[in-house]
């Protein structure tokens, strides 16, 4: 019992760091702000007041008593106290500065997404708003009992509090709050008409799940594109923590890793598994990646949630475009156009797009990229984060006058692609 | 006319009774502030650095801080300032409680005791009496017994400081103790009180002092409260475990000392046994606290069937850790009797420890013990070493000297653990290096307060966090925070509220209700100042730099600190701080200091 509690020990506090580096990765914290929480049976550890969250140590993690004071209390965090209440009724417990947060909560009572993983895991995400928004007394009263019936807050002008049966959901919880926030964000900046959005429907899809490490292959190469894939994407900032999938065919079946993006401390947990390609799953990612091996020749695909990605789609949809056409030299020369095509859309068409295309965007939900390997679907789908980001900057300048027409910029071929 | 303050005080001389009052200088009170500041000017003007301490030359200054009378957080904390007769330094030593505040709104702000009185006295003081009262009657009562009578006498509310037993003979460490568990504890101030035959010191009084500036004097009251109570060292950790709580912590990081210091290893289930949590789990009883204090880290306790207060963290490291007693029953009954005998847990734990490895040594003997097996580990023999010391009596006699005393006297000085001749406490500077240069520096000798209490920037000090092993950039870190308690120490402040805020707070709070708007700088600047003084005088009393140093234990024993055996490098570390702190300090290290007082006119 004792080594098990060792070993259980070990895993939180690695977990911990691995969060911390993770954090500080996303740009979610400065170098000393938030802090992480994660109960450990009648106890929990928390990082250390002021430590530095990409570089924690041991001695940064710090046993704190639920129920029983212990002397970490000397060293632990100045949100401790609220963590304590929430680690009474949850797993884990973050709380970060993800700037996108912020700026919503300047303007919002709540946060409503408008992008579907926002919009199914997180629903609405109340702003509240406290006299000291900082460790006080209040916080410690109303954040708890806020997060009771919601899996995420955002403390107003100070940044999100969220929370889960685990550390990996906990932060599945903020990243996924990051992205909805950095949406929603560039959206009213756009001056994109929301009320058009409304009408997107998006398909129900699977609750969270902890991948469990299982490798349904043996082949190291194999393992080894899988897990730079996995790194990309969380560190390109292309799909929020545990989102988006990878699959490679392989004859009548294919080897399919879902809650892709995933950053170093968790690759040992990353999935892979080996599905047939029929019958038809009801999973609707799996349902995807079935479909670009049963109605086209590629022989890997790759879906993320993408935020980039998402505002342009989200733009343009609400303008009545169905593409989104490159503005800079590398992307028209790859992409004179991508397609989108609403969320609800039938999969083969979805594949049909994604073929012409090289990638098809579902706006609100995600971006699907089809190809050869591992490493030329994740270059798709890298590139169209930068063509993204530099349309909505682009976007931006025009309406403050520092460029005339940003028209002038887009791939002339794009038009009729 | 300077708001917060009454600008008078009161000289007291014993030997011919005389009382009386003086007004207090304004350049006085704005460039020393008050508490320790106010020790430095005084024990300064009137010449106390060649003095006995024991004599009736001497004298004890008794001031309220710079925040007395207010109802900033924490500021009932008042200081003693005497020359000490343990590490003959300047020794500036201050206490919690409720007797600072209420000394304060008699309408003084400082009180001078000089002379020697030919029969046992004490001090009744209220804002419109002064007297002086004979009280053989009182002499030889503890501190349960004298607080009773006194306050059976006058009224509940009168607040009592005074000596017990151990004072009355001159130990050496003897305490001031004042509402009823709350003590000046280092440095032997009891003895020098015992020395003037000056048993008590009764204070009541009503006078409110409306600040000068509300507005500004609220602000920072309210910025000052919200950070004690969002801090969790100063909401949580200190409320709920008091400073108990330190226990596994300091053990945690290898510092927690063991064995007079000669090594700070422990076994983890006899740390269980007397840590913070197992105190809260068994003889806890009610937090306590001082005047003003949310933090209330004080601990009622009960053992049977007494109850008392502590034991603090110092007490259960000091008489626990280093003798390996690790019982805390029997830690609780000794502190019970240090508090009622009035005796300073540290020197006493400290110099029990050098007896004990003198005995296991065979430098000390069972005859000269008196039959007692001094070895370590021996808590059946705790209370009645605490008796024989407080008493004089026996072994008590020779303990009663403090561990340099008592080393020297056997012949083996290198065992004595002290600097200065102040008994080192609970941190074993191997482990933080910062505490190393801390205690070599403070101006009167092995303190961690006066020091700088380091070990909070070593391990729980946030981003604030400096590295134990670091040689380089240390000492600025030490002369910054050794002048922040200066300028707590002179505003009446506790050091634990640094936990929360500092002098951005204070600086705001003193000028709302001072109208003397002085910034965090100039604070600091003042309190470096007092810190000037106090070396000025330790040199006049003959102190020499070679005296900031540690045992030599610390340079050539090497322990198992954070997965490394590791002594302190004399030269390539401790030589090296040094000469920077003297450098930052401007002091020069042949113990030349530059002058730049302040004369009243
Ligand atoms: S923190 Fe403790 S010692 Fe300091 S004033 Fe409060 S109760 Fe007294």
């Amino acid at each position: 019992m004792a080594s098990q509690n060792r070993i259980s020990q070990a895993k939180i506090i690695q977990k911990i760091k691995a969060v911390g580096q993770a954090m500080l990765a996303l740009g979610l914290q400065n170098t000393h702000s938030g802090n992480i929480s994660a109960r450990w049976g009648k106890d929990f550890f928390i990082t250390k007041t002021g430590s530095m969250k990409g570089h924690l140590e041991d001695r940064d993690i710090i046993l704190v008593g639920t129920d029983e004071p212990r002397s970490g209390l000397f060293q632990a965090s100045s949100e401790t106290g609220t963590h304590q209440k929430i680690l009474s009724f949850s797993g884990a417990a973050l709380h970060a500065h993800s700037l996108a947060s912020v700026l919503i909560s300047y303007r919002h009572t709540s946060l409503r997404p408008l992008d579907a993983l926002g919009k199914l895991y997180l629903k609405e995400i109340p702003v509240i708003e406290f006299e000291y928004p900082v460790g006080s007394p209040e916080m410690e009263r109303d954040i708890p009992l806020c997060l009771q019936n919601h899996p995420a807050m955002i403390v107003k002008t100070h940044g999100p509090f969220t929370h889960g049966p685990t550390l990996e959901e906990a932060f599945f919880r903020l990243t996924v709050l990051d992205y909805s926030a950095q949406i929603l964000f560039w959206l009213e900046l756009l001056g994109t008409p929301l009320e058009k959005l409304t009408e997107l429907n998006y398909p129900s899809l699977p609750e969270y799940e902890t991948p469990s490490g299982k490798l349904a292959t043996q082949d190291e190469e194999l393992i080894n594109q899988f897990r730079r894939t996995a790194l990309d994407v969380f560190y390109l900032e292309l799909s929020p923590f545990h989102t988006g999938s990878l699959s490679v065919r392989n004859g009548q079946e294919m080897l399919y890793s879902p809650q892709l993006s995933t950053p170093h401390g968790f690759l040992a947990d990353q999935e892979i598994k080996r599905i047939p390609l029929e019958p038809k799953s009801d999973d609707y990612f799996i349902q995807l990646h079935q479909a670009v091996y049963r109605y086209s020749s590629a022989k890997a695909a790759i879906f993320t949630h993408s935020p980039w990605g998402m505002i342009q789609a989200l733009h343009q949809w609400s303008q009545g475009q169905n593409r989104v056409i490159p503005a800079d030299a590398e992307g028209s020369y790859f992409y004179p156009a991508i397609g989108l095509s609403s969320p609800s859309t039938e999969l083969t068409q979805i594949v049909e797009l994604a073929t012409r295309y090289k990638m098809v965007i579902l706006p609100g939900l995600g971006v699907l990229a089809i190809g050869h390997t591992p490493g030329y679907v994740i270059h798709h789908v890298s590139s169209l984060k930068n063509i993204c980001f530099l349309l909505t900057h682009l976007k931006v300048m025009q309406r403050q006058g520092l460029v005339k027409n940003m028209g002038e910029f887009l791939n002339k071929k794009g038009r009729d692609w | 006319m300077i708001s917060g303050y009454n600008q008078r005080g009161i000289s007291v001389d014993l030997s011919s009774g005389k009382i009386e009052v003086f007004p207090l200088p304004e350049e006085i009170i704005t460039n020393y502030l008050g508490g320790r500041g106010w020790g430095a000017w005084f024990l300064h003007e009137e010449n106390q650095a060649l003095v006995d301490p024991l004599s009736s030359e001497s004298i004890l200054v008794i001031a309220s801080g710079g925040l007395g009378g207010s109802v900033a957080p924490t500021s009932g904390r008042f200081s003693i300032i005497f020359k000490s007769p343990l590490t003959g330094t300047i020794f500036s030593s201050n206490s919690g409680g409720f007797w600072g505040h209420i000394f304060k709104r008699t309408g003084y702000d400082v009180l001078l005791i000089k002379g020697r009185a030919a029969q046992p006295v004490y001090l009744y003081l209220s804002e419109d009496k002064i007297e002086l009262i004979e009280c053989p009657e009182l002499w030889g009562l503890n501190i349960p017994e004298l607080t009773q009578q006194l306050q059976a006498k006058y009224s509940p509310q009168a607040k009592i400081l005074g000596i017990g037993p151990a004072g009355e003979k001159q130990v050496r460490f003897a305490s001031i103790m004042n509402d009823l568990g709350r003590t000046a504890g280092r440095g032997g101030g009891g003895a020098v009180m015992g020395a003037k035959n000056l048993k008590a010191i009764v204070v009541a009084g009503r006078k409110t002092f409306p600040p000068f500036q509300r507005e500004k004097y609220q602000t920072g009251l309210a910025q000052a409260n919200k950070l004690i109570r969002s801090m969790p060292v100063t909401s949580k950790a200190f409320p709920l475990l008091g400073t108990a709580g330190l226990v596994k912590l300091v053990y945690q990081h290898d510092m927690l000392v063991h064995r007079n210091f000669q090594d700070t290893s422990h076994l983890p289930e006899n740390i269980e046994k007397i840590s913070g949590e197992t105190l809260r789990r068994t003889i806890f009883r009610a937090p306590r606290g001082c005047f003003n204090c949310r933090i209330r880290c004080a601990r009622l306790t009960q053992v049977d069937h007494r109850q008392g207060e502590g034991p603090e963290f110092e007490t259960i490291a000091m008489l626990g850790a280093n003798l390996e007693i690790y019982d805390l029953p029997t830690i609780a009954r000794a502190n019970y009797l240090c508090n009622e005998y009035g005796l300073d847990t540290i020197s006493l734990g400290n110099t029990l420890g050098a007896a004990m490895e003198l005995f296991e040594k065979g430098g000390l003997s069972s005859p000269e013990t008196g039959g007692l097996e001094l070895c370590f580990g021996a808590g059946h023999l705790l209370e009645e070493l605490v008796r024989l010391i407080a008493h004089r009596e026996g072994l008590g006699h020779e303990l009663a000297e403090g561990a340099r005393r008592l080393c020297q006297k056997y012949q083996a000085p290198e065992l004595a653990m002290v600097v200065k001749g102040l008994e080192l406490p609970a941190y074993d500077p191997r482990s933080t290096l910062m505490q190393a240069l801390g205690y070599a520096t403070s101006t009167r000798g092995g303190c961690h307060l006066k020091g700088g209490y380091m070990i909070s920037l070593g391990f729980f000090g946030g981003a604030r966090e400096v590295d134990r092993f670091l040689v380089e950039t240390v000492a600025d870190h030490v002369v910054d925070e050794q002048d922040s308690g200066c300028v707590a120490d002179m505003l009446g402040i506790c050091r634990f509220a640094y936990f929360a805020f500092s002098e951005n707070e204070l600086s705001r709070i003193y000028a709302g209700f001072t109208g003397v708007d002085l910034g965090p700088h100039d604070l600091k600047r003042l309190a470096r100042q007092v810190i000037d003084e106090e070396r000025r005088f330790n040199l006049k009393a003959g102190l020499k730099a070679s005296t900031d140093t540690l045992p030599t234990r610390f340079f050539t024993e090497k322990i198992k600190i954070a997965g490394r055996q590791r002594a302190i490098d004399r030269e390539n570390q401790f030589a090296y701080m040094l000469n920077k702190y003297y450098e930052i300090r401007k002091w020069t290290n042949d113990s030349n200091l530059k002058t730049n007082k302040i004369h009243p006119k």
